[in-house]
């Protein structure tokens, strides 16, 4: 049996103009529920929190109830004494008598006194069916997989390395650097995009603000396992401890690569270029660039003829070569994982009218990127794709793909900014060549980017504002765009020998794939969803998951290089505990009653809850956020949040009931939006009646239907369930389940012939506290019809 | 109502203006076992651009009408023309979404003694060869294969859109009429422009950007190399075949591009001569297409 130690605090006096407290702690000594009733005026300050600590130790009480202001005013001070005595700071429970009693009904002093006690009697309550809540550590790997080795995928490994952790880079290509590579010149600085930020592992001279990726010696980077030709295939485990297993391609040469190119220029296959836009060959053995990072051959395989051929083999001064190396699976253990897959062009295909693919002159700016770099197929001359003659003019269009109802709905951030670098490119480069934008608007965000359509209005080029109907060929071999001018209000067909489209950018292919396995969740234009968008753009969903750079959404080289910092700190801050010590204020299962319905599997937003077949619900503790929605949607009630049970809260719920006054209307509101209101109300002197009891619960969701209608037909005229916004939900969705709940329940009561009008669910921001008490006011009339 | 029987609507241009198109629809529905029957009662379907841009329960009233003379019959519609079946479909579509609209038109029909019941399917006829026939069907009525012929297949507007009404086919990329073409033997060639509009509606506002349209489209078609045009609207037809010598004649162009209502391309290889079929009354010359298919160049 729990003894319970009662502090009640008066706040230097002025609530006794309200609250009757001579009255309220003779009631609480004479219910002969508590083991002692202290009174005080200053618990919250220096002297009364350590008297707070000396009584609980000097009377032994196992529970503590302060009977004093708004728990998210002095709870975290309050928790840190009762620990400093000894007990778990999970034994206090506080009944807020101030925000939510005496200063909401300063003109009902009777009341607000009856109320007080009602209050402290479900406090009491609570604190007798409180359970013991462990602590469990799970350690944690000191070592981050980072999936994808763009620029976000380097900067993230590079950091994480630098903090002291152990980092594998998985990359799908057989070269490190993304999207990047195809780049050649980027903006804001108008240098090689090639670039990563220093390591401090010099592998040439000392420190300096960049270095190029192939002279970063990342790859040999003691603290940095690089895996290239490689893809995650699946993932168990959990934060702390994944087990990734990646499957690695064979590449069919060692690292003992030299890179002497011996093997290349004996092998007799030649194919096109993909990565020159199939307009310069490489051979079926080829490095990709040569700049690329691992500096290592690799052989493609649709396309080598292996043992019939064999001189690759013969050539390699070496022995790098083996053309019987196989698919290899490895599964890595990291503690934490940092998906910067990044994205890719829209397929241009999908525009039609554009012609892409049928008319050899039209490009993506990426492409363009190719042609106008020194070492393109080109030699960075603008030259037609078709018949090698020169580009007289160029034609630029805008938004291809973006801010589409039909492709995709977003703007894809930097094509503005592509467009306009690689026009003033052209005009420096080639001022005789016309350069024309088509656009819907021109978007260089930020300081110090408006400069370049500056640059680009003053060195000549031509913009027309609309959006293009259709390229289609014309005479000689020319190219027709057709564009309504919309600003001249007139219709141009301008002749082009090339046409660049700025593609919208769109997940990297896998992403989705990639997503279902980790169990992260994707946003509606399937990039990565943050954690938060406000205030947490680089976690995700899953507990141990992060996200960096362009995977989350479309952004530019110094934007993904901070988002990818902002993710490796994450990802350090979690390994630096070294180990997770977490409380269990998490969903527990009685297995005797699970019916393993998968429910509660489907239920939670956090991925942390399996239901095998024919086995019972299993919660993965490090994963678990303790909202309830799982105990809310269980129709056996038998997953239950710890210390937010059915039992508990029906206890609270006729605790506050105990009074006796009518009509009974209990508030169960969520601990972040909905309480928070209900505190402002009272902060603010705005009264309502003091029949309306508040209960708090982590989030409206794990209020079941059961203990709903339990406590309509026992006593409560009205339950109001106070809740975020659905879209704001801190937990996901929570809001919406809820009132979805509650929306179902009102039918219900109507058909039972129930006034319906007894159960309401109210969303609120925080600071809506007229909203709440013009709602409970209202629902004080309505229960009485 | 599902049977392998439909009410045949031909609309307006095809009886009045067309009546050679309206023989290569009858001597070829009358091989295939599909039954279309001529209906009394049918009105003008009405025009799906100028109408509902006046007033649209008067167009979806005159439109419902017909309907309701089809459900009389026991019978679903097959339009032979891109407008007719985009009125009559979308009619039908309205008056099932929006009640007070069918309030007003049930009301209307009622002065004239017909009720509407919405039990009329209305398809276009690319769509009755393509669901009740099938391209490997049609292939075992081919007589005459069209070898070595390539064709400029012409959807037109109304037939496709609005998609997410009449839902015929992708908008964008479309297959329904590329390959009934192909089961003639032929070969559907693409070409830019494939999806321009025939520029009928805008010929009655401003007659010189009409006239452009229509080049811009025999253009691409030339230059696709195609033999013929094939088209399955009667208002398509007529932009591309009877302007197009008046064409040549006002801005000096040499077009010369055979136009074929569909069901004439079909008629062609199901072993119809050319004769049988009235080609002599399209007015853009279909030798060179014959040429062609007897083994010339």
């Amino acid at each position: 049996m729990a003894r319970i130690g009662l502090f009640i605090c008066d706040c230097g006096g002025t609530l006794a103009k309200t609250v009757n407290f001579d009255d309220v702690a003779s009631w609480a000594e004479k219910s002969g529920r508590f083991a002692f009733v202290a009174r005080h005026s200053d618990l919250c300050g220096e002297q009364g929190l350590r008297e707070l600590e000396a009584k609980i130790k000097e009377e032994g009480v196992d529970r503590v109830v302060v009977a004093a202001c708004s728990p998210k005013v002095k709870g975290e001070e309050l928790a840190r004494s009762v620990e400093a005595a000894g007990l778990s700071r999970y034994n206090l429970v506080v009944a807020n008598i101030r925000e939510q009693c005496a200063w909401a009904h300063p003109s009902h002093p009777m009341e607000a006194t009856e109320k007080a006690k009602a209050l402290i009697n479900a406090a009491a309550s609570r604190a007798e069916k409180l359970d013991d809540v462990p602590v469990k550590s799970v350690p944690i790997t000191q070592r981050a997989l980072v999936i994808g080795g763009g620029i976000s995928g380097i900067t993230a490994a590079q950091e994480l390395a630098e903090l002291g952790f152990d980092v594998t880079i998985v990359e799908r290509q057989p070269t490190l650097g993304g999207l990047c590579l195809k780049l050649g010149t980027v903006f804001p600085t108008n240098d090689c995009s090639l670039c990563v930020r220093t390591t401090a592992c010099p592998a040439l001279g000392g420190d300096s603000t960049r270095k190029c990726i192939y002279r970063s010696a990342i790859e040999v980077d003691p603290r940095i396992q690089v895996l290239t030709n490689a893809e995650v295939v699946d993932v168990m485990g959990e934060v702390g401890n994944f087990n990734v297993v990646v499957k690695k391609k064979p590449r069919y040469v060692s690292d003992a690569c030299i890179n002497c190119g011996a093997c290349a220029e004996v092998c007799p296959v030649s194919v096109p270029d993909e990565f020159n836009l199939g307009l310069s060959e490489r051979k079926a053995i080829y490095l990709p660039f040569p700049q690329a990072i691992p500096p290592i051959y690799v052989i493609d395989p649709e396309n080598c003829k292996f043992k019939e051929c064999g001189k690759c083999v013969e050539a390699c001064p070496v022995n790098a070569i083996n053309l019987d190396e196989k698919e290899e699976t490895l599964t890595i253990n990291a503690g934490t994982i940092i998906v910067a897959t990044g994205f890719e062009e829209y397929d241009p295909r999908r525009l039609t009218e554009y012609g892409y693919g049928k008319l050899p002159d039209v490009v993506t700016q990426v492409d363009l990127a190719r042609l106008l770099d020194i070492t393109g197929p080109t030699g960075g001359r603008l030259l037609r794709v078709s018949d090698g003659r020169p580009v007289e003019r160029i034609v630029m269009i805008q938004c291809v793909g973006s801010r589409d109802e039909n492709h995709n709905f977003y703007c894809s951030n930097i094509c503005c900014m592509i467009a306009l670098k690689h026009a003033v490119m052209i005009k420096k480069r080639f001022p005789e060549v016309d350069v024309v934008i088509a656009y819907m608007d021109i978007r260089p965000v930020g300081s110090r980017y408006e400069e370049y359509y500056r640059e680009a209005r003053e060195l000549g080029v031509t913009f027309i504002r609309g959006k293009p109907a259709s390229v289609v060929p014309g005479e000689n071999g020319k190219l027709i765009v057709d564009v309504e001018n919309t600003l001249a209000g007139e219709y141009n067909r301008v002749e082009a020998d090339m046409v660049a489209l700025s593609m919208a950018m769109v997940p990297s292919r896998g992403t989705q794939e990639l997503a279902r396995i980790l169990g992260v969740k994707l946003g509606p234009d399937g990039y990565v969803e943050a954690l938060d968008r406000k205030v947490r753009p680089a976690e995700t969903n899953v507990a141990g998951i992060f996200v960096a750079g362009a995977a989350m959404t479309p952004m530019d080289i110094p934007y993904s290089i901070t988002h990818a910092s902002s993710a490796a700190i994450m990802a350090a801050r979690l390994m630096k505990k070294g180990s997770i010590e977490k409380p269990l204020l998490t969903a527990v299962v009685n297995e005797d009653t699970c019916g393993k319905c998968q429910v509660c599997q489907w239920a939670c937003p956090f991925n942390a809850i399996t239901v095998e077949e024919d086995k019972s619900a299993v919660v993965t503790e490090a994963k678990c956020f303790g909202c309830g929605l799982c105990a809310g949607a269980c129709p056996t009630e038998s997953i239950q949040l710890r210390n937010h049970t059915d039992e508990q809260i029906m206890a609270s719920i006729e605790g506050v009931s105990a009074d006796g006054v009518k009509p009974n209307i209990v508030v169960i509101a969520c601990y972040e939006c909905g309480y928070s209101a209900i505190d402002y109300a009272g902060m603010l002197g705005m009264e309502y009646p003091a029949n309306v009891k508040v209960i708090g619960v982590p989030c409206t969701a794990v209020v079941d239907p059961q203990e709903i209608l339990r406590a309509l037909a026992n006593g409560v005229d009205g339950i109001m369930i106070v809740g975020c916004f659905e879209e704001r939900c801190h937990f996901s969705r929570g809001a919406k389940v809820a009132g979805a709940r509650v929306a179902l329940l009102r039918a219900m009561l109507s058909q039972l012939g129930v006034n319906p009008q007894r159960l309401q669910m109210v969303n609120v921001d925080c600071a809506e506290a007229d909203k709440f008490v013009t709602a409970a006011k209202q629902m004080i009339q309505e229960v009485q019809q | 109502m599902a049977s392998n029987a439909y009410a045949m609507f031909l609309g307006c241009v095809i009886p009045n203006l067309l009546p050679h198109i309206e023989v290569s629809i009858r001597k070829v529905f009358g091989k295939l076992d599909v039954e279309v029957k001529d209906i009394e009662g049918f009105s003008c379907c009405p025009e799906p651009i100028g109408i509902p841009g006046l007033d649209i329960t008067t167009w979806v009233t005159l439109a419902a009408r017909n309907l309701c003379v089809a459900e009389e019959a026991g019978l679903d519609i097959v339009a032979f023309c891109n407008g007719c079946f985009e009125t009559l479909k979308e009619a039908k579509i309205l008056l099932e979404h929006d009640a007070k609209l069918r309030g007003r038109v049930e009301e209307a029909l009622s002065k004239v003694g017909r009720e509407y019941k919405g039990r009329v399917e209305v398809k276009h006829f690319i769509q009755v060869l393509y669901e009740d026939v099938g391209p490997a069907k049609l292939r075992g009525y081919v007589e005459r294969p069209l070898k070595g012929v390539k064709v400029a297949a012409h959807y037109g507007c109304h037939l496709l859109r609005p998609s997410y009404l009449l839902q015929v086919d992708d908008p964008f990329n479309p297959v329904l009429l590329d390959a009934l073409v192909e089961a003639t033997g032929a070969e559907s060639v693409d070409y830019f422009r494939k999806f321009l509009c025939c520029g009928c509606g805008v010929g009655n506002l401003d007659e010189e950007a009409n006239v452009k349209m229509v080049m811009e489209k025999l253009h691409y078609v030339t230059q696709a190399k195609a033999d013929c045009m094939a088209v399955v609207c009667p208002v398509c037809f007529r932009q591309y075949d009877v302007r197009q010598m008046m064409i040549n004649k006002t801005y000096g162009k040499n077009y010369n591009v055979p136009v074929l209502f569909y069901t004439q391309l079909l008629g062609l290889a199901m072993g119809l001569t050319p004769e049988e079929l009235e080609l002599k009354f399209n007015r853009t010359k279909v030798d060179p297409l014959m040429v062609k298919l007897n083994g010339g160049t």
